[in-house]
């Protein structure tokens, strides 16, 4: 009978890393930190900030309002720092930084599911089992000897998504529930540092072994989870860390502040793509209220973070994206809810590959439909990877296999790209 | 401006005869509706009787001829009406819409121009208010601040902070030395006008719920009304909060005892669905409120007053049989909300009556002679509500009926 090396192998390799993982890595990186991370910060490759708007935001009530109009809502537009474009009034600190930003205004996914959605922002594919955008920028960008994993998603809640397709798991999303210290962060309470030390020491010489007979990407990628699960323990002190007091005051006390400032840091300590969710978009009722609400929190706490990244020089080498996975309806239900709408909705993109300042696309003036530029989540996809440096036409690296990154049938949004 | 005609279903004027002048809200029915062309935010009727003014979803405020249908534009404000009010002697509208901005209207010229816009609010002007005596009125809005203001000349005399969340709704007093305002975590302050402090703050969290799925609060006054004597507040609103983004949590009236502070009663719907939009102290001794269901009905219900209440023992026999919605089946997470800390069978109390709407209810007023019952809908209509026994029909009416029914 023929050994079995295929998806068994896999399911092993993502349960063992993500264990690992789950035991040593935690929140609150704000304290000292060792040269080695530093190193990482030094190194300038390019990264991703993905700050998700997990339900489905309002374009009317954040990047495309139509104040006014017979379904725009109560809400009006302000002004902001790019002469000529207007967003909501919901979103005041982040329209002093709309130069650091453009909107696409454009987007027909043709899906109102959340899933198929969410999906289709995240692979560029509407269609299988292709790995997210963080798992390929993992993949691609991210230095080999990196101590933190490379796609990082910081969430209150969680959604299990497949994210890294046919990529090797170690590129497989790790996700951090907000900032807490995890459990079980210490070696067992008999279990001295040596003894760890020989016991990692046998399982490195028996997965040499037991790698013999099986395909070396598997083996690796256990053993890539081992070695960035030791990298962590080491420094369990950095976990401990409480926030800074100065940045709580500037960003914020709630958890999505608190989830940002951690997000920063795990961008300056050399993460490759750290994804940021807000939750909370999804307004079948109330929608008005509850973007007050959700946008006030997101708002001040967003234009603060990418503030921190321009001051810091890291817009050069980091791509900021906020996006959800649509929009919502411009009519207006009973319950003074919208509900979802895939066909004509809006993101922003910011940092590293992107011309800022600008506006692609247009919507009618009910915002029922796009009228110039449509784009769905395989044109954006292709965008995001390209204004990183990484090439969507290419193929992606998994061998015996042509698997291209992007989907042909479609090219990246070339005016958004710098 | 008369761009829409009203239409009425019944005349007003043909119930006029003694025997059907009893107040019952059993008998309420339907005798006059007010077509517009978009959903309703709010509606009120002037002091006199002579107009409704409604709030719709759009930059408007509208004057209903309760009499001839006439509908007349307000223009002036830049975002939704939210909020209407009457001086007391009705001369004097004044509206608060999403803009921020409180408009101050002349009731019954002809085409009213707004004689003064306030800047009142950074962000939405939630509610207005007009103080007993005419002189003073006071605002909330969404940069978490009550101010009072001089009507005569539009300045602002007195501002009050302390919310910590967004107000939704602020009342004076009828001694007008305090004025009320409650926010979205359900926190009632009390603010004293010649000190210019605040007094205290009632907490009333069953009236707020965080939604864990969603990672957002829910909650706050939507009308707050006081008896006639300054004796009890009541706050409608919600409670039970299990899936507030799909509406899904119940509507709760609270009654509180002005002297003692202390919540007094939570009036509750049964197993309706949605949102508490209105309430009235009706002088027959008992309340009137009006909501709007997830599904998109609405409701009127009638509670007993306190005072009013028969004993224990009847109170289930008493209770309403004419529910909006049959039981249903409830899913295990609707059950344990249900067990939360909102539930406390001293205070509940169910409706001795509960009139069906076809529609959403957003808004609630009560006419001077406490026979009628004004509504903003969702779909547009503003309905006109009677509480007394329906006129019978005139034969030729009936037949002509009975054709078209045929």
């Amino acid at each position: 009978m023929k050994r079995n090396v295929g998806c068994n192998m896999l399911d092993h390799a993502v349960s063992r890393r993500n264990f690992m993982l789950g035991a040593t890595t935690a929140a609150g990186f704000g304290g000292l930190l060792p040269a080695t991370w530093a190193k990482d910060a030094e190194k300038n490759q390019k990264q991703i900030l993905q700050v998700y708007l997990q339900g489905g935001v309002s374009q009317l009530e954040s990047w495309d309002p139509k104040p006014g109009t017979e379904l725009g809502g109560p809400f009006r537009s302000i002004p902001t720092s790019v002469p000529g474009i207007h967003i909501s009034e919901l979103l005041p600190h982040t329209a002093k930084m709309m130069h650091l930003l453009s909107i696409v205004r454009s987007i027909n996914l043709k899906t109102d599911d959340h899933t198929q959605g969410r999906l289709f922002m995240e692979k560029g594919r509407n269609t299988g089992a292709y790995p997210f955008v963080g798992a390929v920028a993992a993949k691609y960008l991210d230095p080999r000897d990196t101590s933190l994993p490379g796609y990082i998603h910081i969430s209150t809640r969680g959604i299990i998504d497949d994210t890294a397709g046919f990529l090797e798991p170690q590129y497989a999303q790790f996700k951090l529930e907000g900032v807490k210290a995890p459990a079980n962060l210490d070696l067992p309470q008999n279990t001295s540092k040596k003894l760890y030390l020989a016991r990692n020491d046998l399982r490195a010489r028996l997965d040499q072994q037991f790698a013999a007979k099986r395909r070396k990407s598997y083996i690796d990628a256990l053993g890539s989870s081992f070695n960035q699960a030791s990298k962590l323990m080491d420094r369990k002190g950095l976990f401990e860390a409480e926030q800074d007091p100065k940045d709580l005051a500037r960003y914020g006390t709630h958890d999505f502040a608190r989830n940002c400032i951690l997000g920063r840091t795990l961008l300056e300590r050399g993460a490759t793509c750290v994804k940021v969710t807000h939750h909370g978009y999804d307004s079948h009722a109330e929608n008005f209220n509850f973007h007050l609400e959700q946008l006030g929190e997101f708002d001040k706490t967003f234009a603060t973070l990418l503030g921190d990244l321009e001051d810091r020089g890291m817009l050069e080498h980091t791509l900021v994206m906020i996006y959800s996975e649509f929009g919502r309806t411009p009519k207006i239900n009973h319950r003074y809810g919208r509900d979802h709408w895939g066909s004509a909705w809006s993101i922003a993109l910011g940092g590293c590959g992107i011309q800022t300042g600008g506006v692609v696309g247009k919507t009618n003036d009910k915002g029922t439909e796009v009228t110039d530029r449509e784009v769905h989540g395989g044109h954006l996809f292709q965008t995001y990877l390209k204004a990183v440096g990484i090439d969507p036409a290419q193929d992606h690296d998994v061998p015996g296999r042509v698997i291209p990154i992007g989907d042909p049938a479609v090219a990246p949004v070339e005016e958004l790209l710098a | 401006m008369n761009d829409q005609k009203a239409i009425k279903t019944d005349d007003a004027k043909t119930e006029a005869a003694s025997d059907q002048l009893v107040i019952d809200p059993k008998q309420t029915h339907q005798i006059a509706e007010y077509k517009h062309d978009r959903a309703l935010t709010t509606c009120q009727l002037d002091p006199q009787g002579r107009f409704l003014f409604t709030g719709a979803e759009d930059l408007q405020l509208y004057r209903w001829n309760l009499a001839s249908g006439e509908k007349t534009v307000l223009s002036g404000h830049r975002s939704w009406v939210r909020s209407i009010r009457f001086s007391p002697d009705g001369q004097w509208c004044f509206s608060a819409a999403w803009d921020g901005q409180v408009g101050c209207w002349r009731t019954d010229e002809e085409a009213p121009q707004a004689v003064r816009m306030l800047d009142a609010h950074q962000g939405s002007a939630r509610w207005v208010d007009v103080s007993p005596c005419g002189q003073l009125l006071a605002t909330c809005g969404n940069d978490k601040r009550i101010c009072v203001w001089n009507v005569e000349d539009g300045k602002q005399i007195a501002q009050f902070l302390g919310h910590q969340t967004h107000p939704y709704a602020v009342r004076f007093h009828p001694s007008e030395k305090q004025l009320v305002s409650q926010d979205l975590m359900g926190n009632i302050k009390i603010w004293d006008l010649a000190k210019n402090a605040e007094v205290c703050t009632i907490e009333a969290p069953v009236m707020t719920g965080y939604d864990t799925k969603f990672a957002a609060d829910m909650g706050g006054a939507r009308d707050m009304q006081f008896l006639g004597d300054g004796s009890l507040l009541a706050s409608a609103g919600i409670t039970r909060v299990v899936n507030s983004f799909a509406g899904v949590q119940d509507p709760l009236i609270v009654l509180i005892d002005w002297e003692t502070r202390k919540i007094i009663r939570h009036l509750r719907t049964g197993d309706f669905r949605g949102i508490a939009w209105g309430v009235k102290f009706h002088p027959d001794g008992f309340i009137i409120g009006a909501g709007a269901n997830q599904g998109g009905s609405g409701a009127l219900w009638f509670w007993q007053m306190p005072d009013k209440e028969p004993p224990a023992e009847d109170q289930a026999a008493s209770a309403d049989n004419s529910k909006d919605e049959k039981p249903k089946e409830e899913s295990a997470k609707e059950k344990a909300a249900k067990s939360g800390p909102g539930e406390n069978p001293e205070l509940d109390r169910e409706p001795f009556h509960t009139f069906k709407l076809g529609k959403c209810a957003r808004g609630l007023d009560m006419t001077a002679d406490a026979q009628r019952l004004a509504v903003a809908h969702s779909d547009g209509f503003a309905r006109i509500y009677q509480m007394t026994k329906a006129a019978e029909k005139k034969p030729a009416e009936a037949a002509t009926e009975k054709k078209t029914d045929g």
